[in-house]
């Protein structure tokens, strides 16, 4: 943990000593925070606690209103620094972002499974799931505060998220017990568990996806070099020149062939 | 029996359900996951519709893909293999997704809607979108040319449908796609708009810059016996997506320049632009006139991403190659899903046919509802009239209204449904349209919602635009003194936007129109989706009240709840 804290703190640290990735990473985390806004309002749907519901739905008011602080910062540092185009952003850089599992994996905007999920899991193991995401979250957003303590006005966010940050971790934490009072134990504890173990096997098949879609990358392109290469030709003289073609035998319809 | 119709990438992925050649329910998947134009399965979306139909129904009777997913592959491994051995990038990324998910595809419906292999379908791309322009129009007889950036390897095909049959008669390779060539020509540029392959700035850019010499148009579209020939070499994109605009377009457009930011564009930009849209249109009126004489029909429907183009329907409708033109109220996405559900329908065992002509049914009424409560609105209004005449007062007293009302649009473009209207002959209040958080550049105009029965005296248009100019916006010259009167709704170029509004399919709107034009003399409206960039249409009312909170608008009216900027007060009739 020690080893992990070090690390996101020298990546943050990096954040705040560029203005394009401060930029940047404001912008990843007002989309984040929009989007966790949407997450929860798509599951307020599908609970039935009335007290849940009234916590959710400030709940995603506040993710919200923090998409909106982050993107109001990011702006008026783009203003200051005149920066209108960010540039590629790099891998390293991508790693800041908090939206990507979201846009590659299909995962709801905390990391965790999508939404549509929600109905499978039950509304247990989704409120456990926010109270992680929301305990990582003030953990990362802190390390954030420290770094910004010269910049007052990148402070007041954060200061002002992370208090939210904390009511979350609250509420999500007391409805879970309130459960576990009710005689839910077994039902929180695993939930709680499958959180944990959930965000780190997210990050485990991540990883995995990533190594394998880079190692079958790599043999596709060396089949393409040296096994495909002499179907290249032909390739080339198949290519049409141009021009109308009319259906060979009629106008077939096989809706069942794929090809 | 119910057919469920799913259409991937295009605008956005879709589906629509279908019961008897009777269109049930159509739903974007942007509009669940809120990212704009999602291209993903929408499985989302299909649970939408399925839960349309009432409880207890989980799976439909059979699912048609709109696309050939093994004629798609065949097509990038060809393209890939022919651009050797430039196209390794591409093969080993393409190749990785494709024989890892995208070729199981019909094992995978199969499993998540619980049916039978023999019961996923696939019609081909063009047939789709074909069959959903077919259907939506108002013919029984009538020329089809769907262009499209095409998933097989078709670039444009022509249809004629007669009755409940369309049947194609003949298709161009993708390679000479025309919206495919467009948008790497815009992208080239830098107009695509931020996470679309939306090239709707071409059109508005134009009108700034001069196109002086037709070599973009010469160099890229030859004359052909047979109409039209677009020049291979210059559409690498096609064949290797990282080649972008080739060398030769780099020498006829120059090195890609950039987009001032805020100002009225000028210079190579505006040249640029104005340059791709001569080509555009030229190309598109020869693969028109190619139609016409296949078909020898004297309407037509537009299928493909250039129909929701206002700019090349008004240069389509100018040239007279058609009696009528017809485009479908339902963007790509949503037509593809629609089209593929309707001709599963006819191929399926129990076949139903694609609806005749004329059919009485329409689209656009199959759109979800706002999510969220409006019941606890801060001003309730009393009915309809109270709603219109709250909109009509406060938009000729200069105000900006958002207007949320009725189900949405099923396409990504907002038909007065997720809506933000202002006075069109101010330009105070084009400003207050474009500025955050909607914002779009100044130098674009928003189209102008026209109550239908004031569009004639005030705008030339052409007979054949008449039937599209009721489903969306189609570029028409202003007639004089118009563009002084509506000066925010006019382009530099003298042309307009134009949406007819007519009273059957949006009767609130009309009538909102209709009293404005009572107090002013002109019954329109400036008209822009209700979303931020980047995002989809507003789905949510917890969404409007926030975005609402962020602008400078006058006022916001959600179903027959109002909410009024501070210090001003609802407007009395």
């Amino acid at each position: 943990m020690g080893i992990a804290n070090w690390l996101t703190r020298r990546r943050c640290r990096r954040v705040w000593n560029d203005p394009e990735r401060t930029i940047a990473t404001l912008e990843s985390y007002a989309r984040t925070e929009e989007d966790a806004g949407h997450d929860i309002s798509a599951a307020i749907d599908r609970v039935g606690d009335g007290e849940l519901i009234e916590l959710m739905r400030r709940h995603a008011a506040d993710e919200r209103r923090h998409a909106e602080l982050f993107r109001q910062r990011a702006r008026s540092l783009r203003e200051k620094h005149g920066i209108h185009d960010l540039g590629d952003i790099t891998s390293d850089d991508k790693l800041l972002d908090l939206s990507r599992g979201r846009r590659e994996q299909g995962l709801n905007a905390h990391g965790f499974f999508g939404n549509d999920q929600v109905d499978e899991r039950g509304v247990v193991a989704y409120v456990a799931m926010l109270e992680h995401a929301e305990v990582q979250a003030e953990q990362l957003f802190s390390i954030h505060r420290e770094l910004v303590s010269d910049d007052a006005e990148t402070l007041a966010v954060f200061d002002e998220i992370l208090r939210d940050e904390q009511y979350h971790v609250s509420y999500t934490r007391a409805t879970l017990e309130r459960w576990r009072e009710e005689g839910r134990e077994f039902e929180v504890r695993r939930a709680r568990s499958a959180a944990r173990s959930s965000r780190w096997w997210g990050a485990w098949k991540r990883a995995g996806a990533a190594s394998a879609s880079g190692f079958s990358r790599t043999l596709l392109r060396a089949l393409y070099l040296t096994v495909l290469a002499p179907f290249a030709l032909l390739a080339r003289r198949r290519a049409g020149t141009g021009g109308w073609s009319e259906p060979s035998n009629g106008d077939p319809e096989d809706m069942r062939g794929q090809a | 029996m119910h057919v469920l119709g799913l259409s991937i990438g295009r605008d956005g992925a879709a589906a629509a359900l279908v019961r008897e050649g009777r269109p049930l329910a159509l739903n974007m998947e942007e509009r669940w996951t809120r990212r704009r134009a999602d291209p993903s399965l929408p499985l989302r979306a299909a649970r939408a519709c399925l839960a349309r139909v009432g409880a207890g129904r989980e799976r439909p009777d059979y699912i048609v893909l709109a696309e050939k997913p093994v004629a798609t592959f065949q097509r990038l491994l060809m393209n890939q293999m022919a651009a050797f051995p430039r196209g390794v990038g591409a093969f080993g990324r393409s190749m990785s997704r494709w024989l890892g998910d995208a070729l199981w595809i019909k094992g995978r419906l199969a499993d998540e809607f619980d049916l039978p292999g023999d019961r996923v379908l696939f019609a081909d791309g063009h047939r789709a979108l074909a069959a959903g322009a077919w259907a939506t129009s108002p013919w029984s007889e009538a020329a089809i040319l769907v262009l499209d950036r095409g998933a097989e390897n078709d670039g444009a095909s022509i249809f004629r449908g007669r009755d409940a049959r369309i049947e194609r008669l003949a298709s161009l390779e993708g390679w000479q796609s025309l919206p495919t060539s467009r948008m790497v020509l815009a992208d080239h540029l830098g107009l695509l708009m931020e996470g679309s392959d939306d090239d709707g700035r071409v059109g508005d850019l134009a009108a700034y810059g001069a196109c002086h010499d037709g070599a973009l148009d010469a160099a890229l579209c030859r004359d052909s016996a047979d109409g039209v020939s677009l020049a291979r070499e210059a559409f690498d994109a096609w064949f290797d997506p990282e080649a972008g605009a080739t060398a030769r377009l780099q020498r006829l457009l120059g090195p890609a320049p950039r987009l001032p930011v805020g100002a009225v564009p000028s210079g190579p930009v505006a040249d640029g632009a104005a340059a791709v849209e001569a080509f555009s249109a030229r190309a598109l009126l020869r693969l028109a006139q190619e139609t016409r004489r296949r078909t020898e029909c004297s309407r037509m429907c537009l299928a493909g991403p250039l129909a929701t183009d206002a700019t090349l329907l008004g240069h389509l409708a100018e040239s007279g190659l058609f009696e009528s033109i017809h485009v479908a109220p339902v963007a790509d996405g949503g037509l593809a899903a629609l089209g593929a559900a309707l001709h599963g329908g006819q191929a399926s065992e129990q076949g139903a046919l694609l609806p005749a002509g004329g059919a009485d049914w329409s689209v656009s009424l199959l759109g979800e509802t706002l999510r969220g409560d409006v019941t606890q609105g801060p001003l309730a209004l009393a009915g309809d009239e109270a709603v219109v005449e709250q909109l009509a007062a406060r938009l000729v007293a200069g105000g900006c209204m958002a207007w949320l009302h009725g189900h949405a649009e099923p396409g990504p473009q907002a038909r007065g449904r997720r809506c933000l209207l202002a006075d069109p002959r101010s330009a105070a209040q084009r400003d207050a349209l474009q500025a955050d958080p909607v914002s779009f550049p100044a130098w674009r105009t928003a189209p102008l919602a026209f109550a239908e029965q004031a569009v004639p005296a005030l705008f030339d248009v052409p007979p054949s635009a008449r039937p599209a100019i009721a489903n969306g916006p189609v570029a028409v010259r202003a007639r004089p003194g118009v563009a002084q009167a509506l000066g925010a709704g006019v382009h530099v170029d003298g042309r307009a936007r134009v949406w007819s509004v007519g009273a059957g399919d949006h009767p609130l709107l009309h009538r909102v129109l209709t009293r404005v034009g009572e107090r002013t003399g002109y019954a329109a409206a400036l008209q822009t989706d209700l979303r931020r960039p980047g995002e989809p249409l507003m789905a949510s009312v917890d969404d409007a009240v926030r975005l609402f909170e962020q602008s400078r608008w006058d006022g916001m009216i959600i179903e027959d709840r109002a909410w009024m900027r501070e210090g001003r007060p609802p407007a009395t009739a």
